[in-house]
This record gives structure tokens, sequence and C-alpha cells, in this order.
């Protein structure tokens, strides 16, 4: 017992309504989180497709960051890019555009993506449609050519030396990347690639392309971030463990995929050009030939970058778990329409998760929790 | 949800006793409903335990001297909810000389639930948990709706406080006998003592002490915030849900705090109204953190005198840190509904930003309503969405912020909310008279 009444300094005693405590967790370590669970991907795309993917991931990061910074300023708006949200849609567009794209279509997205699709709403929290995949459309649309190429570039198995060797001979940045010596085939999901499938007359399935290992690895062509399965799906089960996605929306949006693959195993006529009559249904397919096609379009394009980090955007998806398997399913489903069943592009991915984003305040609503004490009166 | 519980500095330590102060500042609204009339005036001498503020009206409460002495003054103070309040000011006279019939044993054999109810209201018990209902009434149901059991609330859920730990250990007895009392006069059934897993060794004694009685069992519940919680407490218990809107006794419960029943044993079987209780002081500027057994209008600035502070402290809360009110002085006085008293240096910041709806909150919420959604709703002063929109079933546990990456201050809005929609009705009703 102390005889002398402590000094309480009541003057500055401070009120706040309760809670008094907290739990911790801030929205930049999420964000910033996120980003690091990205930067294996990010240095994947270097050792398989060249210096110049990482110049184009490096750019497309400091645009979006720019154009954040500089809507803020001259909103007169606080400069928040130090939450980090602008550096995960900076990786994420780069990741989704392929590995020979000219920098100034970065920048274009990157624009699109912080101007058109994040501050005109309002800022990180605002947004309706993921940011990245918003600047990957728009360029889409702006420049086909150079986000469609006809040749994808990929250096193959040949290691840190080549890139290191790449970077010695290579064109300045601006010049054309296909300058350097890399091998340009089509994309897995190409109407090329998939006519791969069509059964002989024996009904197996023959020159199979590309195999699923190199799917699942990414030693195929394809965008900056999107081919590597594997990284995508370590980085993934890191943010599952710390409870910032729901393993629900990459499980329900690559299973929706897998089963619609299988139940309508189909490939392109080759030459037949878009909206020439539907596709052709492998009914031949042999046992093995049945799996490997759903695995197949599970594996290839931008399937699982997009199931496992841009379904699962907190901001753009919604808030309830019934809610997000709703969303990831209708996410499946759309891409697999598209890819399987359309003629005019080869990958679904990109609209069906925009699509979705624009029908989550619907979902919020019918997915709401039932309340305590619903009950009858 | 399981917040650090922080109870391990104070859980294992006796109660102390807390010397009476010189001087008491007993406010006359220490329970919900209208303050008590007052019936002393400046220079009266009263007794321990003496009537200073009549029920004005069903819902309201008796107060009494805490101690024997010379009523100084009857003004406004300062008190723990923020604004002040009309309250007799005592100077103590440190005889500790009782009221006339006060504190003396009576026979509990035969009294029917009338004059159970009627001793309870002239002691003015209040709920003990924190809200400070009146006792009372929650005895008086009406008879459409029958209760058939009654929880004795011994979660106490809320991180750092032990009070009621140590009242189930040292005084498990009064705790029961007030529980059978409490039964009989609201007609329940059976009575179901609930305690956290946390605290195993309260489970067991109030387990022993309860055993023999009949339609009497103890529950051993998960350690969850917020477990004492009325409603989450009666669903844990008893499987049902209280109504939306409605009470427990609209799910055939009646819920009282351990204290709570300790306070009607002693009221009935010994006319000792509500005049002293124990709270647990703790935090980290506390120097000798503990549970005191305090009397009814006590400032705070005398228990700190015997606590100590180790370090200053920036925030002084009354209650627990998720639900507990920041006070804004040491001149405030414990009241009947003081569960605890928390000195903090660290507090979290001000500052929140746009919700990201990462449905954390959604997850976290206790009674299944969207707290995010409401959170941009009151923020945008959107009050009749938000009251479309389950405003009212929040029941201000903390839960959301607890968790919020946005740090948005959900539990203040919805406080606000609920405070204009209030006024707007009473308008509504005004204008329609």
């Amino acid at each position: 017992m102390t005889d002398q009444t402590p000094e309480v300094p009541v003057n500055r005693l401070s009120i706040a309504a309760s809670p008094h405590v907290r739990e911790g967790e801030n929205v930049e370590r999420i964000m910033w989180t996120v980003s690091v669970t990205l930067v294996p991907v990010a240095a994947a795309s270097l050792f398989l497709f060249g210096w110049y993917a990482g110049v184009l991931v490096a750019v497309s990061v400091l645009s979006c960051v720019f154009f954040e910074a500089l809507w803020q300023k001259l909103a007169g708006k606080k400069i928040t890019v130090s939450d980090g949200s602008a550096v995960i849609t900076g990786l994420l567009l780069a990741f989704v555009l392929p590995p020979n794209v000219p920098v100034f279509v970065v920048v274009v997205g990157a624009a699109a993506s912080i101007i058109i699709a994040k501050q005109i709403f309002g800022g990180l929290g605002y947004n309706i449609w993921n940011p990245a995949l918003v600047g990957r459309a728009f360029v889409q649309i702006a420049y086909p050519a150079s986000v469609t190429p006809s040749a994808w570039p990929i250096v193959t198995g040949q290691g840190w030396h080549r890139i290191l060797q790449d970077i010695r001979h290579a064109a300045p940045v601006g010049g054309n990347p296909q300058a350097f010596d890399a091998v340009t085939v089509a994309t897995p999901l190409s109407n090329e690639a998939l006519s791969t499938f069509a059964p002989d007359a024996a009904g197996s399935v023959h020159a199979m392309y590309p195999s699923l290992k190199a799917l699942f690895l990414g030693t195929v062509p394809g965008c900056i971030g999107e081919t590597s399965a594997l990284l995508i799906i370590i980085g993934g089960l890191y943010l599952m463990y710390k409870g910032y996605i729901n393993w629900k929306v990459p499980a329900v949006y690559l299973g929706t995929v897998f089963l619609f693959a299988f139940v309508f195993p189909s490939w392109k006529v080759p030459g037949a050009g878009a909206f020439s009559g539907l596709p052709q249904y492998a009914v031949g397919l042999d046992a093995p030939g049945r799996l490997f096609f759903p695995l197949y379009q599970v594996l290839a394009g931008g399937v699982v970058l997009g199931a496992v980090y841009m379904a699962t955007d907190m901001v753009t998806a919604p808030m309830t778990s019934r809610g997000q398997v709703i969303f990831a399913l209708g996410c499946g489903l759309i891409t697999a329409v598209i890819r399987i069943l359309g003629h005019g592009f080869p990958e679904g991915c990109c609209y069906s998760i925009l699509l979705m984003n624009t029908a989550t305040p619907i979902i919020d609503r019918y997915t709401r929790p039932t309340k305590y004490g619903a009950v009858k009166k | 949800m399981h917040p650090q519980e922080y109870k391990e500095g104070t859980e294992g330590l006796a109660t102390r006793d807390l010397p009476a102060p010189e001087i008491l500042v007993i406010p006359f609204q220490q329970h919900i409903g209208a303050p008590a009339n007052p019936v002393v005036k400046a220079g009266d001498r009263v007794a321990k335990g003496a009537l200073l503020g009549e029920p004005a009206g069903f819902i309201s409460a008796a107060v009494h001297s805490s101690v024997s002495g010379e009523v100084v003054a009857v003004e406004r103070r300062p008190l723990a909810l923020g604004r002040s309040g009309l309250a007799a000011v005592i100077r103590n006279d440190r005889e500790e000389r009782w009221a006339d019939g006060a504190n003396v044993e009576a026979d509990t054999s035969n009294l029917d639930s009338k004059s159970i109810r009627a001793r309870v209201r002239a002691a003015g018990i209040v709920g003990m948990g924190g809200a400070a209902f009146p006792t009372d009434v929650k005895l008086s149901p009406p008879e459409n709706k029958p209760i058939d059991t009654l929880i004795v609330n011994g979660a106490e859920c809320e991180p750092f406080l032990t009070a009621d730990h140590r009242l189930m250990l040292e005084d498990p007895r009064a705790i029961v006998l007030g529980a059978r009392l409490a039964a009989r006069a609201a007609g329940a059934k059976r009575v179901v003592f609930a305690v956290e897993a946390n605290k195993p060794d309260a489970f067991e004694v109030l387990k022993d002490a309860a055993a023999g009685a009949e339609n009497a069992r103890a529950v051993l519940l998960p350690t969850r915030y917020p477990q004492g919680a009325e409603k989450q407490l009666i669903q844990a218990v008893t499987g049902r849900e209280v109504p939306s809107g409605g009470l427990p006794m609209d799910a055939g419960v009646l819920v009282q705090n351990v204290a709570t029943c300790a306070a009607v044993h002693y009221a009935v079987a010994f006319n000792r109204p509500l005049v002293e209780r124990i709270l647990t002081v703790a935090g980290p500027c506390a120097a000798s953190p503990g549970n005191f057994r305090v009397r009814v209008g006590t400032p705070y600035a005398d228990i700190l005198k015997v606590v100590g502070l180790s370090r200053i402290p920036t925030r002084i809360i009354m209650g627990g840190p998720m639900m507990g009110i920041a006070q804004k002085g040491v001149d405030i006085p414990v009241t009947k509904g003081t569960s605890g008293l928390l000195l903090f240096d660290e507090v979290p910041a001000d500052a929140w930003r746009a919700c990201i709806r990462c449905g954390s909150c959604v997850r976290a919420c206790p009674v299944s309503i969207v707290p995010s959604e409401l959170s941009v709703l009151l923020e945008a002063e959107r009050f009749a969405d938000a009251d479309a929109r389950d405003l009212f079933d929040c029941i201000e546990c903390g839960c959301c912020v607890f968790v919020c990456p946005s740090n948005r201050p959900i539990v203040n809005w919805i406080k606000v909310g609920k405070a204009e929609i209030t006024a707007r009705r009473a308008r509504e009703r005004k204008a329609a008279t």
C-alpha cells in the first residue's frame, strides 16, 4: 500500500468507444503479405521468360504506385501507396500480360487499373472490379495484337546463366523484346495446342502438348505470372494459413473448370475460326484422355492465378463463405464456357472474374448469415 | 473469438477489502431506468444501509448509503457513463453503524415469490455483470411468459476481469442460495450454473455447492468471447435463441450474474442492501492488481491509492476491455455495476480507413449480423437503412472492431445509430399523440 496519491494526468486520459483492445491485424500487413507471396512468381518469370519479363513487372508495379500517388495528390487526398495495395495490382497486372508486351502497354494498363478501376470509385475498398483485371481487359481491347501476340517467348530449360546472357546481349528496354533468342510457340490454350487432343482412329490421345508436369511447373508459354501453378499454389497455401483467403474459392473455381471439362471434353478445329459451329466433342477419348483434358484445362492458362489471387480479392468478392463459393462456382462456369464452348477467346478467366465481381453485391445480399434470434417471436 | 485473457495476474489472488474512504459519492442512478428519488438532504446523518433514494417507478432501483456518516451534499457529480448525475456525497464517520433492521439474519424458508421480490427491490439489487438492470423487474415475468430456467452467469468472458471468478471460489454458498431464491421468485424450475472452461476450479466449487439441490446443475462452457453475453449464454446452455427484439423471458430463460445471486442471498436472508461489490483492478499500469471488495460510492482515486501505479495510465476503463467505458477522471465513483477498473497506457490508434470487405467481422459476429455493412451505412449516416439491416440486434460486444484490419469504430457508430433511431422514434411517437 502506498501512502501518496498516485498522480493520474486526468486531462491526458484518452476517451474512445469500446473495445479498448485489438487483435492487431491491419490492412498494410495483409496487402504486403500478399505482395510477398507473389515475389517467387515474379522471380520465376525471369527464369522462364527472360529479363524483359522482370522489366515489365517492375514497370507495372512502379506505374501503379505512381498513378495512385498522382491521383491522390491531384485529388487532395491522403497518399496511401504505402498500404501495398497498388503494389499487388502492379504485380498482378504484369502477371496477366504476355512477356513480350511493349512497355507502354503496361503503363496504359496500370493507369486503367489504378485510375479507372480503383481511384474513381474512391480507392481501396470501394472498387467494384478487380483493378488488375480491368487493366488487362482495357489493354486487351486497346492493343489486341500486343496482348494476344501470335508468338510467345519462352526460355527453355537453360536456367539463370541464360537470363544473364540475355541481359548482356539483349536489345535496350523498349526495343523489340523478341530480338533476344527465345523459342516462340503457341500457348497451351490456343487452337493449335488444343487441336492435338483429337483422338486418332483407335480413340487414344496423342501428341499431347504440353505435359501436365510442364504446366504445373510453369515451363510453358503464357502470361508472365500465370504459368507456374506450383508457385502460385505455394503462395496461396500460405495465405490460407494466414486466414487471408478462403480455400473454398480456388477449390470450387478449379473444381468447376475440371468438372465442366470432364463432362464436355472438346477440342477446337484448327483453322475453323470463330463462330463456325459448335466445337467437336471428344466422344471417343479413352480413359486417360478423359482425365487428361480436364486436368489440362485447370493447369493451362491463367485460371490457377485467377482462382488463388483474384477470385479471392477481399474488396471485389463476396464476404461470406457461402457467397464466396457461389462466386467461385460462377467464375468456374464462365471460364469453362468461354474456353470450351466459345470460339472467340482461348481464355475466359479474366472476364469470368470481372463478371462475377459485378454480381458480388447481389450475392452478398442473398447470402447474408441468418442472424441470431431470426426465429419466430 | 479468443482475445488474450490476461486473467493470470489476478485470478489467483484472494479478494482484499478496500478501506472505506473518507468521502463517498453515491449516485442516484446506478442502474438502467429512472434515477432514484433522493430522500436525504445535506446535513442528514445516515447509517450504513440507510435509504438515500427510493425507486422512481417500476424500472428503477433503491440506493443506500454504504457507510455511516453525514450527507455533505446532494449535487451533480461526474459519473462513469460520461455525463454528470445527481449523487449523495457522504462523509464517512468510520463507525460502520448499520441502519435499524439492516444486516440482520431473517428466515427465508417460507417466503413466497412476491416477498422475495419485495426484499430484492428494497435492497436495491441490480444486475452486477455490468448492465445494472433492476433485478426485481427481471424476477417479475408477465404471466404469459413463464420462465423455466435460471442461468447463473459465471462465464466472465471479458479479458482481465476475475471478480466473479474469485466470488465463485470464495463464497459459492451465497451464490447457490441466492440463485435458489431468484429461481423461486421467478418460478424457474431448474437452475444452471454456467462457468467458462478457463475456470475449472470455480466450476468444481459451484458443482459441489449445488450438489444435493434439486434441479440444479453446473455446466462447463467453452472459453470464448462473448460467452457471458446473455443471448450467447442462453444459446450455449439451452440451445434456444432469444427472438430478435425480444428478451430472455421470450425464450423462457432468466439470466443472473453470480454476484447478483450472492447479493440476492444477502438481501433476502440478511436484509442487507447492495452497498459493496467485488471488482477487479488490473491492467499494465496497476502496481498491485487484484480483486477488491469496495463500497459503492468509492471514488477511483481512493482505489488507485491502494493499488498504486507502476506506470502512468492514459486510459482508465470501467468494466472489461471489450465493452468497458473509458473514464474521464478519477473522481468518478464505483457503482453497483462496476465490475472492473483497468489501467492502460497503450490503447488502439484512433485512425481508421475504408472497409476492405475482408469479412472478418462477419465471421466474428456472435449474433450473425453484417457489421461491415452497418459500418458503411452508419459512416454515411444512413440510419434508417442501418435500422433495416439489424442495427438493434447488435449486442455491442466489440468482436467486429477487435478483428477489423481497417480499425473501423463500428461499435461507436452503432451506438450513435441506435441513439439516433431511438430519438427519431420518440419524436414520431410524440408527433402522433
